[in-house]
């Protein structure tokens, strides 16, 4: 199982501008990184019709998908860098601790099963030290928190009885680490008259695909596909809060799937403030919004970036009275999900963070807004400054009223 | 609902994103890719591939509606912004400045950044490569240079800077590492050492690639003046680390203004009502969304930029869809559309690039009314009427 034939048409239009690989925060750390433009279209031309060629920095691609964005040609690079992350896992192996980190569902059940001993232990300096030596990640990267009352666990509604009827994919970031982020999700839509309703739901698969476990990631996609489409048909409209997975189910599952199920369910995914603004531009919005005086920076996730859809986020809360919020204007965070958790990889995704976090707009900010619970952990390493997320801050002024 | 939506995020769309972030208007920016600046040189020219200054050549600006004085004020304008954003640029449209390619070759050029200097015709001038950029061939740079400037004593060295990588190395990687003050001092040493192995005397001016650093250019174009002597970068083929300064600039400086970017989405319909656009529907990969806008800017590049498609039938319209003309715009004019930089055909072109200093000026010339605002009184220094 290699490339799929419909990809092949597009890399093809692939001028070899440099466009992707300029921009690739990745490639402008390492010079060791072949690059989306030599690991995408150029060896996909190459190896066409011949045999497998393997590139091992491969393994250093986050697929963060901003060589996808800056193509000028709109070549999905990822798709084929996503492939041949598959190619060289098949070739050489998946490292034990890859395999584990690609199961973040599994990790969040497990670890928040067993919460308080987790979050103790994870920082714990000589079970730290002893995780580094066998298991290769660094001691001193953060980790996000697992909350035993997840998200999963208190909240049962599979069906809405409201006229406007969302399903919600919470994605294992908001049920296991940030249940607070699934609650204000089900507040805010509440304030709306929308009754959320949770399907049966696994990993959006992101983790396992920047893993090169494509087949695994696949199986989990199908299962959201057939999850999510029977709600569709029955008039939902599907609403997420993690960016990482809104772009899955938006780009990667009808990319890597080719299946009509995949780009339906696709043409039916919002991200929660794309969602909002389309009730307020329908005039729906509640718009209650009581007054917040905060100073707040935004930092837009590189999966946010990716959808095309502008900045809803920044969209919905100026809509706040006395509520300022300025763009932070940042690249990669560095994090990149599994990545940053990598002992090999630590010193890029601290280069990345320190570039991040050099920025005039947070350092003047209260607090820091973002969608994504990963680039959140990333600024957890690096900064004391909170980090809420987009819903959160609108549940506030919705419930101060 | 935006005041102004923008198709692409080339110079022309980033400059009219910024100008109209500045009157406050609500501002979106759709782009399919990151826009052709990369594949610039960073240089502003008036009239690509002429020598003629705007007095010799304004009857060709003239005839695109663009007054003298908004030449004189968009080129204002531009350099105040380059400045607020620390990547200045010098020159002027009145006296043209040589400066060197990565070719060898000296053009005329209107305005260009301070990593620039402008060629003498006389002096000791080295040229200086770096392993592992191979789109830069000092040997090469000398050879053309000596035919444009016979009275320069010219020499050239080879510097030592990569050690292996992963891929084919551009000017911008090496930019990048130029940043990092122990690479730059490593740098200057081993230059210093191959100057004096060569017995090379200090020149009055060094050549490099465009590679001067990527955040950190003052700080490298300070240490190597301080030294060793003055330096110019001669951009070449792309990615130029100034043709990246410069978009990256300008759109980290649109975003934090505010402005909103739809990337990865291609514009493929514009609905008009009585002459009127009022929406755009753009798509990517999944559902189409309608973008609702009171003005219109195309800056969608034309045939380079790829707004504009060359087929057997003549030019067809990958922007908006709409019946178009052999310059590229509208058969039946929209009032609230305009069409800007290379997104039509200037008429100085028939490769339709349009130079830096027609894109400024054109970008300049949009005037952001108030269509639904007409009893709000206007800053009449903000607008420019081309009646």
């Amino acid at each position: 199982m290699l490339y799929q034939p419909s990809l092949e048409a597009s890399y093809d239009q692939c001028l070899k501008c440099h466009a992707c690989t300029v921009n690739c925060p990745i490639s402008s750390v390492s010079t060791e990184f072949g690059g989306p433009k030599q690991l995408g279209p150029e060896l996909q031309r190459m190896t066409q019709n011949q045999g497998i060629l393997d590139d091992a920095s491969i393994e250093l691609c986050t697929l963060c998908g901003t060589c996808d964005r800056t193509c000028p040609e709109n070549i999905h690079v990822s798709s084929l860098t996503a492939y041949l992350k598959e190619t060289h896992a098949e070739e050489v192996g998946t490292k034990f601790r890859d395999i584990v980190l690609s199961k973040a569902e599994w990790v969040g059940k497990l670890a928040s099963t067993f919460a308080p001993v987790t979050n103790a232990t994870m920082k714990l300096k000589p079970a730290r030290k002893v995780m580094e030596w066998i298991m290769e990640i660094p001691a001193e990267r953060n980790f996000p928190e697992y909350r035993f009352n997840n998200f999963k666990r208190k909240y049962k509604i599979k069906e809405s009885t409201t006229e406007r009827k969302v399903a919600y994919f919470a994605g294992c970031y908001a049920t296991y680490n940030a249940p607070d982020v699934a609650d204000s999700f089900v507040k805010v839509m509440e304030y709306n008259g929308i009754e959320v309703a949770v399907p049966k739901q696994n990993c959006c698969g992101v983790p396992m695909f920047a893993n090169g476990q494509m087949k695994a990631g696949k199986k989990n996609a199908q299962s959201n596909i057939d999850s999510f489409l029977s709600y569709v048909d029955q008039g939902y409209d599907v609403v997420m809060t993690c960016s990482s997975c809104t772009l899955a189910m938006k780009k990667e599952y009808p990319g890597y799937m080719q299946t009509e199920e995949a780009q339906r369910l696709a043409e039916n995914v919002y991200d929660a403030d794309e969602y909002l603004r389309i009730l307020y531009e329908k005039g729906e919005l509640n718009d209650s919004l009581s007054a917040l005086n905060d100073k707040a920076a935004y930092y837009a996730p590189c999966h946010m970036k990716g959808q095309g859809i502008g900045n809803p986020a920044m969209d919905m809360l100026e809509l706040i009275p006395g509520y300022q919020i300025e763009d932070m204007a940042a690249g990669c965070c560095g994090q990149c999900g599994t990545f940053g958790f990598k002992k090999e990889k630590y010193s890029y995704s601290m280069a990345l963070g320190d570039t991040m976090v050099d920025s005039k707009s947070m350092a003047e900010s209260d607090y820091v807004v973002t969608e994504c619970g990963m680039c959140k952990n990333q600024f957890d390493q690096l900064t004391d400054k909170e980090v809420r997320h987009p819903i959160q801050v609108l549940r506030q002024s919705y419930e101060l009223n | 609902m935006f005041d102004v939506v923008i198709i692409g995020q080339g110079l022309a769309g980033l400059l009219t994103a910024i100008r109209a972030k500045q009157e406050n208007k609500r501002v979106a920016v759709i782009a399919e890719g990151t826009g052709k600046i990369m594949q610039s040189t960073g240089f502003m020219d008036l009239i690509p591939s002429s020598s003629q200054n705007l007095d010799e050549s304004k009857h060709l600006f003239l005839q695109k509606n663009i007054s003298e004085e908004l030449i004189d004020q968009s080129v204002e304008w531009f350099k105040a912004l380059m400045n607020e954003i620390n990547l200045p640029y010098e020159g002027s449209v009145h006296f043209l400045s040589p400066v060197v390619t990565g070719a060898g070759y000296v053009k005329n050029t209107a305005l260009y950044p301070t990593t620039v200097r402008p060629i003498p015709n006389k002096g000791d001038i080295l040229i200086v490569g770096l392993n592992g950029i191979i789109d830069f061939q000092p040997t090469y740079v000398k050879e053309n240079l000596m035919k444009e400037r016979p009275d320069l004593n010219v020499s050239t060295v080879t510097v030592d800077f990569f050690k292996g990588s992963g891929r084919v190395l551009s000017q911008v990687d090496a930019a990048r590492a130029m940043d990092d003050k122990q690479v730059r001092a490593r740098f200057i040493t081993s230059l210093k050492n191959e100057m004096r192995t060569k017995e090379i005397a200090t020149p009055d001016l060094m050549i490099f690639p465009s590679c001067l650093g990527m955040v950190n250019h003052k700080d490298v174009i300070e240490d190597l003046n301080d030294s060793i002597g003055p330096v110019t970068e001669a951009p070449g083929l792309p990615p130029n680390a100034a043709a990246i300064r410069l978009h990256d600039a300008l759109h980290h400086y649109a975003v934090k203004k505010g402005v909103r970017f739809y990337e990865d989405e291609t514009v493929f319909h514009a609905k008009v009502y009585d002459g009127v656009v009022t929406e755009v529907l753009t798509g990517n990969q999944t559902k189409p969304q309608a973008i609702k806008l009171k003005q219109l800017v195309v800056a969608s590049g034309g045939i380079l930029g790829g707004g504009l498609e060359q087929v057997s039938t003549g030019l067809s319209d990958r922007t908006l869809s709409l019946p178009i003309t052999s310059e590229g715009t509208l058969v039946d004019p929209i009032n609230n559309i305009f069409y800007i930089g290379s997104s039509s055909k200037m008429p100085w072109s028939e490769t339709w690039i349009s130079g830096g200093i027609y894109t400024i000026s054109s970008s300049y010339s949009v005037p952001f009314t108030s269509m639904d605002e007409k009893n709000k009184r206007r800053d009449e220094k903000c607008y420019i009427n081309q009646a």
